[in-house]
This record gives C-alpha cells, structure tokens and sequence, in this order.
C-alpha cells in the first residue's frame, strides 16, 4: 500500500490533550480511516501546533481525502513518499 | 440434476451422516449466515476447496440441521462436456415455480421473487463446471440479497479454476457481497482419528484429504493405495460383476444417472450402493463424489465407453430427453457423427438463447469436429454461428479467423449475399481488433459485391456498418450518406434492428439526438439491448461533449439503470467513465473521483478506461494530489492506440494543463499540437477549444466555441462569465486567473478554494502578492459579515446546539481558542448571545441558498 505525507495547517493551533478526551478523539479518527482503508501511521506536529506533518498508509489519494474529510482535517498539501534512514547505508 | 440435498437425509442408504472433523468453525459461519437469513439479512457464501476436501459433506451436515429453520433448494453444476445452460436452474423450476420459458430478462427476477416468498437457503455446488448463464444468475442474485430472507451458497474447487475461468470473473463482479469459507486439510491428529493404528503415514500421503482418507480406507488394502484413483478403484474390485457394470455405465452419465437409463433394477442400485461409492436418490445412482466417478470413467477402455455412450444415447432419446446438452454429450462419447450434427447445433442455440455463448461456441466446435461428412453448406453455417458466439465472448481473433475461412465456402458455392454479409462481419471484427484500414476495405468490398444484387437487408447492414466505421471516424457527410441508405432499405424492409443502428450511426454523427433518441425507443420496444445501451451512451455523450449537462446527466441516469437492472456491466461502467467527466466539468470532483476510482478498479477495456484515467489525473493534479501523471501516461498509450479523436482529446488536453500547471508553457502547447491538428474540420468547438487553449497562438482559431475564443482573445473576465454560464467553473477560473487585475484573481481564488483546487490557486496566489495584494483569506470577503471560515464552522456547530468544550474536540482545538472565536462571531454579527449569533447566521444561510 502506498505511504503518503500530508502537510496540514491549522490556524488555532492542534489541540489533543492527553487524556481520555484526546483518547476518544484518536479512537474516532482512527474508525473513520479505517472505513476508507485508510491508517495513520503518525504525525510531526510543530512547537507552535500549527502545522502537522502526518504519514499514512492508504489505497490511493481519494481515500485519504475521504477520511480527512469526514474527519474534518484540513489538506494544504499531499504527496507519495518512501522511507529512507541513514541505516541503509551502514 | 444432482441431488437435491433435502432427499439425501431420507434416503435410508444415507441416513449416516458424514463424520465431520475439524469443520466446526465453517459450520459455524453457515450458521451464522442462517440465521440472518431467517432475519430477513440475506448473504451469499462460497464454501471452497479442492476435490475431496469436503465440500459437500461440510453442505450435506449444514443442510439436514437448517431445514428445520426454512425452505430448502440444492442443486449442483454438472461436468458435461458442455454444460448445459442454466442446468441447475432447470433443476429448481418445479420447486420454485417459475416458467423456463420465460426471456432472460423476465426469468431472473421470477427466480428473486420466487425465492423471496419464504426464508430459504438456496444451494448451489460445483459451480466451477456452471456455464455461464448460471454464473450470470448468481451475479444477478448474488447482488440482490441484502434485504432478503435468503442464503445463498455456492461450493467450488480453487484449484481447478484457471485465470481466464468465467467464474473469476463472478468473483470479482460480487466482491465483499460474497463470504468465502475455505476448508482446510485435516491435520495429522485428525487423520489418525479416523485411521486409527493404520494412520501411519497416511496423512503424508494423503495430505489430509478426507476423501482420500476414507477411500483408502474403505478399500481395506494392504498396501496404502498411492493415488485417489487406485484407492476408488481398489474398492470397485470388490464389487459383484453385476454391480460393477452398473457403476461403470452410470460412471459415464455426469450429475445423476437415473436407474431407467442404466436399466437397473432397484434390487441391483441398491447392491451398488452398499460399496460406498454411489447412492441412490429420486430413482438415480450418484456417485458419493465426483473424484470417484472419474477414477471409475477414466479406467473403461475408449472401446468400451463408445458402445456405453451410444446405449446411453438411445435410451435418452426412447425416454424423450429434453436437454440437447446432454443429448450431445452422449452422441460425442459414442463419435456419433450424425448424431453429433443433429444435436450439438440444437444445444449450441439453446445455450446462445440463455445467453451461455461460451457453450455455444463449444458445442459448435465440436459439431465442426464431426463435420466431415457435412456438406459445404452445412459447413459453413456452423463457422458462421461458431465465428458470431466467438464474438459475442470477445474471442475476436477466432471469429475473424472463422469468417474469413467461411467466406472461401460461400465464394466456392457462389453465395454471393453471404459473402457479401461475410465481408461486412471481416470489416467490424477488424475494427474491434484496432485494423482499421482492413475494416474500410473490407466494408467497402461487402457493399461492391452486394450492390449489383436485388436490394437485401445483408445490403442493408453494409450500408449501416460503413455508417458506423465513419461515424466513429468524425467523418459526418459519408456517415450521414451511407447511413441515409441503410435506413431506406431497412424501412423497406421493415427490418427494426437495422433500422435502430443505423439511425444511432446517423444520430451520432450529426449530432442529432432525434435520430438516435428514435434508435433508442426502437430498441427498447424490441429489446435489443445493446442497442438501447449504445443509444443511451451515445446521446449522453453527445450532450457532453456540447456541454449539455442537464440533458446528459438525465441520460446517463436512465442508461446506467437499464444497465445495471440487466447486468449489462461493461456498459455500465462506460457510461460511469463519462459521468466522471460530466461531473468533472461541472465542477464535482469528488463525485467524479469516486466514478473514475470504481471504473478504474474494475479493470474496464481500454475504451472505458482512457476517460475515467483522464478524469482522475486531472483531478489530482489540480488538487496537488500524487499519482496524476502515471493515469495520463497509461490514458495518453491506450488512447493512441484507438486512433480516434474522441479518446485522444481529453487526455491530449489534460496533459497540456498539467504541463502549464509544472510552470512548462511550451510543453503544454507540444502536448496539445497533435490532437489539435486531428480536429481540423471536425465540429467539435468544445474539444477543439480545450485544445487550443494551451497552443501560444496569436489569435483564436476557428471552430471553437465562444468561450475558449474569447479567452485566446485576452478577454478574460468575458470568457470567465461564459464559462460559468455553461456551468464549468473550473474554465472560469482558469480564465480569471489569467487575467492581471485584483479583483478578478481575487474572484479566481475564491472559485479554485471552492471546486478543492491546490495547483492553480497557487498561481492566482503569487500573482496577487506580486500585485502586491497582502490581507485575510479570501472567502472572508465573500461572506458579507466577514466571517473567516473557521468562524463560520463554529457557528454551524453552535447552530446545532453544542458546547464550546464539545466544539473544541471537534475541531482539534482547545476550549480558549473556542471561547475567542465566539466573542468575535459575537462582535462581527453584533450580537450578544450565541442564540441569537445562530438565528442571524441562519438568515443569512436562506438569503444565499435563495440567491442560488
């Protein structure tokens, strides 16, 4: 399955507090993928909260957008990517 | 023809039920699936397996529990040389109470409703040998359960199943509609179980086969048997000769031999039946399993078998058989050619009527194998069928090689219609195969030997065929005068089918739905499907591709449903290829991706896939989605491959945007010139004007529509109002992002957020902070309050009655932020409660839904 990396904004910032609220909230993201086939791997948030940087694993690019929709996250930019670590070169 | 379950349990001779090991779980699941049957939530089950696995006894121990919960239908496929089409359903009729006589269309929902009626399971085995008639019925059915009391359970080998088996297909067709239970070998624990001390090495050598287990078993030998077969035949051995003849004749009758074809007495069937290898039920022997019946069939001699199946046949034939299919298969094990002449025909058209054209063609090559003391004639009429059912099952090069053999006859016998008809056929198999200059040719030789003869309708359908051939070239005048012909003399003849293709070839051509609209009502009055597919497909195209859109959406409606009600597939996601452009154009991309993305999954022919491809690359290269370019590289191959105009346009044009979008100018005009060129002449204003759109010329071309030409004018902000007037947003944003002024870059981006867009709105961007325009998102101005968009989300969610802390989790924010963004809802609307923030918003919420 392809890997993709999203780059979100959000202009108020990110909010997911830890705890069950924010547990909740992780639980209900992750039905909703899963009804599009789509799986957060993780994100990289910036200090300010602002900006996400999010892997995930899907289908195609319509899934993604799917279930970012019914999630209600915001798309600036998406792209298909692969891994790459310094270990491949040891 | 095969066992109807049900029976099984009563017969005396079977009231031992197998002994079923390590099969709990898939019972289980059939339970399951039961019982939601019984609720009204029907399902369709496949149960697989290989030979001998024990498919069968899994469905046998499931059916004699169920039967007490609700009606119960078995039946089972038949491995006849040929199949009989709809065997099983044939099987049923009496039961279900529906008419076999009934047209296909009609015939599968009488099954539906008649299943309907009470809560049943409906079982079907061995459908790896079904023709394809009954695997289109259990598409039809398998497709319409969700609401009904039915179960549906079909059982079939996967290891006998070739890529290109029809039964793949059904697969792929039914999807996650259908559950699949795969039964697995027994371990080592369980073949000991039933072997006992004897169980050395007995689940290496059988790997766990039950089938095979028993049968070694049951044959008692010293020595382990080494394969299935010496095991089934170790055990006939055994048997008394009278009993042996018996189970070698019934060996060569597939499905179930009934006792008067064997001239058996009971006394004997019963004897038979105490081996273990047969049972008797509703007067006829079967075999206990279909590995059994082989190992008995392929151990008689050729000699011996002939002299059977000639006995089996006359015995058919004094009882008044009534299956051709069968009928034929006796008279081919008995090389009885006359017999073979007389009934593979005859089980050919019974298959073609059913619709089971891989049948057909089989029972056609073997008369054509038989044929030697045929006449000439005779000859080539079972080419002629033979090459038309090849066609119908997209064997495209068999046909064409059959037709132009047959042809030698015809010319030889100095047929000269039928040449002429042959001819006409060469030419559309050519076109189907990409030759196209072979099919002019070959069109224009059929009308050179027609001609001279009195009028024909063979000469009729030549006229249409080179309508047609023009047709699909864009070459309106020769389709329109070739097809004015065909219709004089189909009219003359009152021959409607003609008369329905020819005025569609027409239609299509002048762009003058009248004509094809009156094609349409024509077929459907008649039922020719395809030709009510092709009409429908051909005026939605048209009022497409001149951006009719309301007129095509209405037509692709009523299309897709005649499609989809028949399970014309193909045609279906044809016309679902070109709602993903219609809903492109007007803007609707998530409509359209989801119409591209299924026509794309299904692995459509390259015709349907060129414009579903074209669709979903534009769309994510204009969302700055991955993946754009790979689906216009494979649109850009399959088109060209086509040759034709309408299939190279769209991808020729969307490859030219994405190049422009790169920031590549004159690699945009490169990948439009050609296609550009092709349009030439053509009255194609709106392709011609996406094409030429992306060409640096100087001054708009002819022969394209306004709008285009007034955006090469350099009139944009006319050319956008234009656009938005014929409903293509996209275009009108494109045309305003052309222009230099704010206002209209301002208009460009507010549209490109709307439609999703992420490429050209970054264009429109940096022209407007190199025009030195800095300041709030641009749907803020839209909104007359200024409200941001976020602002307004908030607001909705207010409107529906819910808390700050409820709204915050919602949107990924903290209660604060939630707080700050009501106070200025607040302020901007100059309200003081969220109540009345909600009551305001919702005024203005009418005023702009009454503006639309």
């Amino acid at each position: 399955m392809p890997r993709y990396m999203i780059e979100r904004t959000f202009p108020d910032g990110l909010h997911i507090p830890i705890n069950n609220v924010g547990a909740a909230t992780a639980a209900q993201v992750g039905a909703v993928n899963a009804g599009e086939g789509v799986h957060w791997v993780h994100s990289y948030v910036s200090d300010d909260k602002k900006r996400t940087y999010c892997v995930y694993d899907g289908p195609n690019p319509e899934a993604i957008r799917r279930a970012a929709s019914k999630n209600g996250l915001p798309i600036d930019k998406m792209m298909e990517v692969s891994v790459l670590t310094p270990s491949f070169y040891y | 023809m095969h066992a109807s379950l049900a029976a099984n349990c009563e017969n005396a001779v079977l009231t031992m039920t197998p002994n079923l090991l390590e099969r709990d779980a898939p019972l289980a699941e059939l339970e399951r699936a039961k019982d939601d049957a019984v609720a009204g939530r029907g399902s369709a089950v496949a149960v697989i397996g290989e030979a001998g696995i024990g498919k069968s006894s899994l469905l046998q121990v499931f059916a004699s529990a169920a039967r007490d919960d609700l009606r119960l239908l078995a039946s089972g496929c038949e491995a006849l040389f040929t199949p009989r089409p709809l065997g099983p359903l044939y099987d049923l009729a009496p039961e279900l109470g529906v008419d076999m006589e009934l047209p296909r269309e009609r015939l599968f929902p009488a099954v539906l409703a008649a299943l309907r009626r009470e809560p049943t399971i409906l079982i079907v085995e061995d459908v790896h040998w079904a023709d394809r008639a009954t695997l289109d019925l259990l598409k039809y059915l398998g497709r319409r359960l969700a609401g009904a009391g039915v179960l549906l359970v079909v059982s079939y080998r996967d290891d006998e199943i070739a890529p290109d088996h029809p039964l793949i297909t059904l697969l792929g067709d039914l999807g996650s509609a259908l559950r699949r239970i795969r039964l697995a070998a027994l371990s080592p624990d369980a073949v000991r179980e039933l072997a006992g001390d004897r169980g050395e090495g007995l689940h290496e050598l059988t790997s766990g086969n039950p089938f095979y287990v028993t049968e070694v078993l049951a044959a008692g030998a010293e020595r382990v048997p080494p394969t299935v077969r010496d095991a089934v035949l170790a055990r006939a051995a055994g048997l008394a000769p009278e009993a042996r003849r018996l189970i070698e004749l019934a060996s060569l009758i597939p499905g179930r031999a009934e006792l008067h074809l064997l001239d058996a007495s009971v006394d004997d069937a019963e004897a038979a039946a105490r081996s273990g290898i047969v049972r008797i039920e509703h007067a006829s022997i079967v075999f206990r399993h279909e590995l059994a019946r082989r190992a008995i069939e392929d151990s008689l001699f050729d000699a011996r078998r002939m002299p059977m199946h000639r006995l089996i046949l006359e015995r058919l034939l004094g009882a008044h058989e009534k299956s051709f299919a069968r009928l034929a298969h006796h008279a081919a094990g008995a090389r009885d050619a006359a017999a073979i002449l007389h009934y593979a025909p005859l089980a050919a058209a019974e298959a073609a009527k059913a619709s089971a054209h891989q049948e057909a063609a089989a029972h056609y090559r073997t008369a054509l194998q038989y044929s030697g003391a045929a006449s000439e004639a005779e000859r080539a009429a079972l080419l002629d069928a033979l090459s038309y059912e090849c066609y119908l099952t997209d064997r495209l090069d068999e046909a064409l090689e059959r037709r132009v053999e047959v042809l030698a006859i015809w010319h030889a016998l100095g047929e000269t219609r039928k040449e002429g008809d042959n001819l006409r056929w060469q030419s559309r198999l050519h076109w189907f195969l990409g030759h196209n200059a072979a099919a002019h040719d070959c069109a224009t030789r059929a009308i050179a030997i027609l001609e001279p003869l009195l009028p024909s309708r063979e000469l009729a359908m030549a006229y249409s065929n080179k309508a047609q051939l023009h047709m699909l070239a864009q070459e309106r005048d020769e389709a329109a005068a070739w097809g004015a012909r065909a219709i004089a003399l189909a009219e003359e003849f009152d021959d409607q089918e003609i008369l329905a293709h020819a005025l569609n070839n027409v239609g299509t051509a002048e762009d003058y739905d009248e004509l094809i609209e009156r094609s349409l009502r024509i077929a459907l009055q008649h039922g020719y499907q395809e030709h009510v597919a092709r009409a429908y497909t051909n005026l939605a195209s048209a009022n497409v591709r001149r951006c009719s859109y309301d007129a095509a959406a209405r037509w692709l409606e009523e299309g897709i449903a005649y499609c989809r009600d028949r399970d014309l597939d193909s045609w279906v996601l044809y016309m679902r290829a070109w709602r993903a452009r219609l809903h492109l154009e007007r803007g609707a991309w998530d409509a359209a991706a989801e119409d591209a993305e299924v026509v794309l999954a299904r692995g459509a022919s390259s015709v349907t896939r060129v414009p579903a491809a074209a669709v979903l690359g534009r769309i994510r290269i204009r969302r700055g989605d991955p993946g754009g370019m790979a689906l216009l590289d494979e649109a850009r191959e399959l088109a060209l491959r086509t040759g034709e105009f309408q299939r190279i346009a769209p991808v020729a044009s969307a490859r030219a945007e994405a190049a422009w979008l790169r920031g590549e100018t004159s690699g945009a005009a490169m990948e439009a010139r050609d296609a550009f060129a092709m349009s030439e002449g053509l009255a194609e204003p709106w392709a011609r004007g996406s094409l030429a759109m992306w060409l640096e010329l100087d001054a708009p071309p002819d022969g394209i529509a306004e709008p285009f030409a007034l955006l090469l004018a350099g009139r944009c902000v006319e050319a956008a109002d234009a656009f938005q007037a014929v409903g293509r947003p996209y275009e009108a944003a494109l045309s305003l992002a052309r222009a230099d002024d704010v206002d209209a870059l301002r208009r460009a981006a507010a549209m490109l957020e709307r439609l999703g867009d992420g490429s050209l709105i970054d264009v429109v961007r940096r022209k407007l902070r190199a025009l030195g325009v800095r300041g709030p998102r641009e749907t803020t101005r839209a909104n007359p309050s200024g409200l941001t968009e976020r602002e307004i989300e908030i607001l909705r969610l207010l409107d529906e009655g819910l808390r700050n802390a409820d709204i915050a989790a919602q949107l990924f924010v903290s209660p604060k932020t939630v707080d700050h963004h009501v106070s200025s809802i607040l302020g901007k609307l100059g309200v003081r409660s969220r109540r009345e923030a909600a009551r305001v918003f919702r005024a203005q919420l009418g005023e702009s839904a009454a503006e639309k």
